[in-house]
């Protein structure tokens, strides 16, 4: 009984000592002076052999953000796996008047990557297609990759979705990715936006969803949940929108392309989205929308009754069905207001109760050759 | 390692990386920086909104030349306080305020009564710019650079001091982005505007804050790296400046033409003196384009890494203009 006493006495004492070790090793965490609050803690190694601190600029490991991401949900414009083009418009008839260049970037000075862009249509037929067609570049180290919509996808209107791929067509992380855009539209809209950027959160180089190739994997789903590729918000903000009756004399207009749906069949087609729209004054009114579907380009006649005359206003869109997306805001001058601005840029994007939207789309699995 | 600990912690307590939640979208933060505004024939409407729906904030809105024509001095600061109501919104044309000519940057923060930072992730901004300094005329509009609010610390935002990558979240350590340009710039040409921080682990270098600007004594010296579409890669192009960087591609490519490719810049971190180290806190870039589809636009900067640096506005107690209408 003495002996099993003792047995139980150095059992208790080494289950103290291994939670004391936890505790102090939990204490050294908090209090160490890469403390986790700030969450970039600059001299952090995201992998065994790769050195972050500040006296030394390597090229850059991407994911590392990625722990970093846990404390700083505001990290736009930041290289990543899938670019997504809001917007994109051609006329095949008048290129000079209406068409989008497409830029893209391979940051990473030592790996190649192929890139399968999808073109979604967003022509607004009803319900609308939102059929898609595609096109694969390989990007060498270093290279920047520009096409002119109209050489492709001539005379349609919708949105861009392109993912970094390896040789046998399977979404890979490789966070190296960036892209802008340019665009003239027949509204007399024109400027340059970023592509959104959506992070891989799995090690470099390695595939999505388990794919392999065609042949045991012909399609594969992009996945975002925070697990496999950042997620996206469950609210966008228009940050400021002109009625054009209003003195500075702009136009306004929102677009919104969904992350949601099938880019071998059609995106998901059933996007909607309710509207608080508050004006100089305080002043909110709340607004449903008609159904948005895979895209939607909100135009000022739309805008206008929502609008105040007085000055700028502001947007909160909430998702309704859980279909997330991306978008942009334009402005544009129809008239002769000299002093009118014009431009696009991103929605804000931004997570409420309820957190982000998890959400995935198919894509087909081919290699290059298949192209 | 530690991380690796950290997050055998977290699988031990049963808490996945599912918790982890990044958004590559711009939200709204404590601090908003616009890189680049200009005042004159070219001019900039800025338009600034708290997106809190109960909560009122005091906003210090400073702005730090790179050039004042009029004036003809640099690294110049202006501050002007506001009060934005909850949802509210304001548009300030800065022609109004600033004299013409001037050119800089921006930086919107909330603050307290007495002046102290404020955490405060509601602020959203944009920029309208109108830039006539370039063929044809360059309108567009980009979104304010959000940094959060990440941890209070007194010692910090008492002084107006902001701590990217300890009170506030982290700088860049690379801007990247791609450009189109040829060597004409009566053609087409890209700008660049990039504004700097200091950097808080030199402590021998010149002093960090924006006050010292005003003196034009601290040199920043920026490396660019370039590949163009062909994959060349041009070395160490350096260009010095005081309180920001205001740079045309053409003047780089001088020698050789080309029409697409990316840029990385990067603050020069060796610790020589009369040369501060640090990183930047973001820039944006000005495109024109006469020779293909006219092109134009404005947008940020890409980004890459993260960093630490060092920013201080003014601590003076807000405008009692402004804290009456708390009061009220």
């Amino acid at each position: 009984m003495a002996k099993q006493k003792e047995v139980n006495s150095k059992r208790l004492l080494a289950l103290t000592a291994v939670l004391v070790i936890f505790a102090a090793a939990a204490i050294l965490i908090v209090n160490s002076d890469e403390n986790l609050i700030s969450g970039f803690a600059v001299s952090e190694p995201a992998s065994e052999n790769q050195d972050y601190s500040p006296e030394y600029s390597p090229d850059y490991d991407p994911n590392s953000n990625i722990q970093a991401g846990m404390f700083d949900n505001s990290i736009p414009n930041t290289p990543a796996s899938i670019l997504v083009y809001p917007y994109y418009t051609s006329d095949a008839s008048n290129i000079g008047a209406k068409d989008t260049r497409i830029s893209i970037t391979n940051i990473n000075k030592n790996e190649a990557v192929i890139v399968h862009f999808f073109f979604v249509n967003g022509a607004e037929n009803s319900p609308r297609t939102c059929t898609v067609t595609d096109l694969k570049q390989p990007l060498t180290p270093g290279q920047t990759y520009s096409i002119l919509v109209s050489d492709f996808d001539s005379g349609e209107t919708g949105y861009i979705i392109a993912v970094a791929e390896d040789d046998l067509g399977c979404p890979i992380s490789f966070n190296y990715l960036i892209g802008s855009a340019n665009f003239k539209n027949s509204q007399g809209s024109q400027g340059e936006y970023n592509a959104f950027g959506f992070k891989s959160y799995l090690t470099q180089g390695t595939t999505h969803d388990n794919c392999v190739d065609n042949s045991i994997t012909p399609t594969a789903n992009l996945t975002f949940n925070g697990v496999e590729y950042e997620q996206a918000p469950n609210m966008l903000y228009a940050p400021g929108l002109f009625n054009s009756s209003s003195i500075s004399g702009e136009n306004s207009q929102i677009v919104f392309a969904a992350l949601k749906g099938s880019l071998l069949t059609g995106m998901d087609n059933s996007a909607t989205y309710s509207a608080l729209i508050y004006d100089q004054n305080e002043q909110v009114r709340s607004q449903s929308l008609p159904v948005w579907g895979c895209f939607e380009s909100v135009a000022q006649t739309t805008l206008n009754p929502l609008l105040p005359t007085t000055g700028p206003a502001w947007i909160k869109l909430t998702a309704a069905n859980n279909v997330p997306g991306v978008g942009l805001y334009m402005h544009y001058n129809s008239g002769t207001n000299t002093n009118a601005f014009t431009g696009a840029d991103q929605l804000y994007g931004v997570c409420t109760t309820g957190g982000c939207i998890n959400t995935s789309m198919t894509m087909p699995v081919f290699p290059l050759t298949g192209n | 390692m530690k991380s690796k600990l950290i997050f055998s912690i977290l699988v031990m307590l049963g808490i996945g990386l599912s918790s982890v939640s990044a958004l590559p979208y711009y939200e709204p933060a404590s601090l908003v920086m616009f890189p680049f505004y200009t005042v004159g024939d070219s001019n900039t409407n800025l338009i600034l909104t708290n997106t809190n729906n109960v909560e009122g904030t005091i906003i210090r809105v400073t702005f730090i030349n790179y050039f004042d024509q009029l004036k003809s001095v640099s690294c110049q600061e202006f501050n002007q306080d506001f009060y934005l109501t909850p949802n509210q919104q304001i548009k300030l044309m800065l022609s109004d305020s600033l004299y013409t000519g001037s050119t800089g940057f921006v930086a919107v923060t909330a603050i307290n009564p007495d002046g102290s930072l404020k955490d405060f992730d509601y602020l959203a901004g944009i920029a309208f710019i109108s830039d006539i300094q370039v063929t044809p005329y360059v309108y567009d509009n980009y979104n304010g650079i959000p940094f959060k609010k990440i941890s209070n610390n007194p010692e910090y935002d008492n002084a107006g001091i902001i701590m990217f990558n300890e009170t506030y979240t982290a700088l860049p350590e690379k801007l990247i982005e791609d450009f189109y340009s040829t060597i004409d710039p009566e053609y087409s040409t890209t700008k660049f505007a990039i504004i700097p921080s200091e950097d808080p682990t030199e402590p021998n270098l010149p002093s960090y804050n924006l006050f010292s600007f005003v003196n034009g004594n601290v040199n920043m010296e920026f490396e660019n790296y370039i590949w163009d579409n062909n994959e060349y890669y041009t070395s160490d192009y350096s260009e010095s400046e005081t309180c920001g960087l205001y740079l045309y591609i053409n003047d780089i490519f001088n020698s050789r033409k080309t029409n697409s490719g990316w840029i990385e810049f990067t603050r020069n971190k060796d610790a020589t003196p009369g040369i501060t180290a640090g990183y930047n806190i973001g820039g944006i870039k000005i495109f024109t384009d006469l020779v293909d589809r006219q092109y134009l636009g404005v947008s940020n900067l890409h980004r890459e890494g993260y960093q630490q640096g060092k920013l201080r506005i003014s601590n003076s107690p807000a405008s009692p203009s402004v804290t009456s209408l708390l009061s009220g």
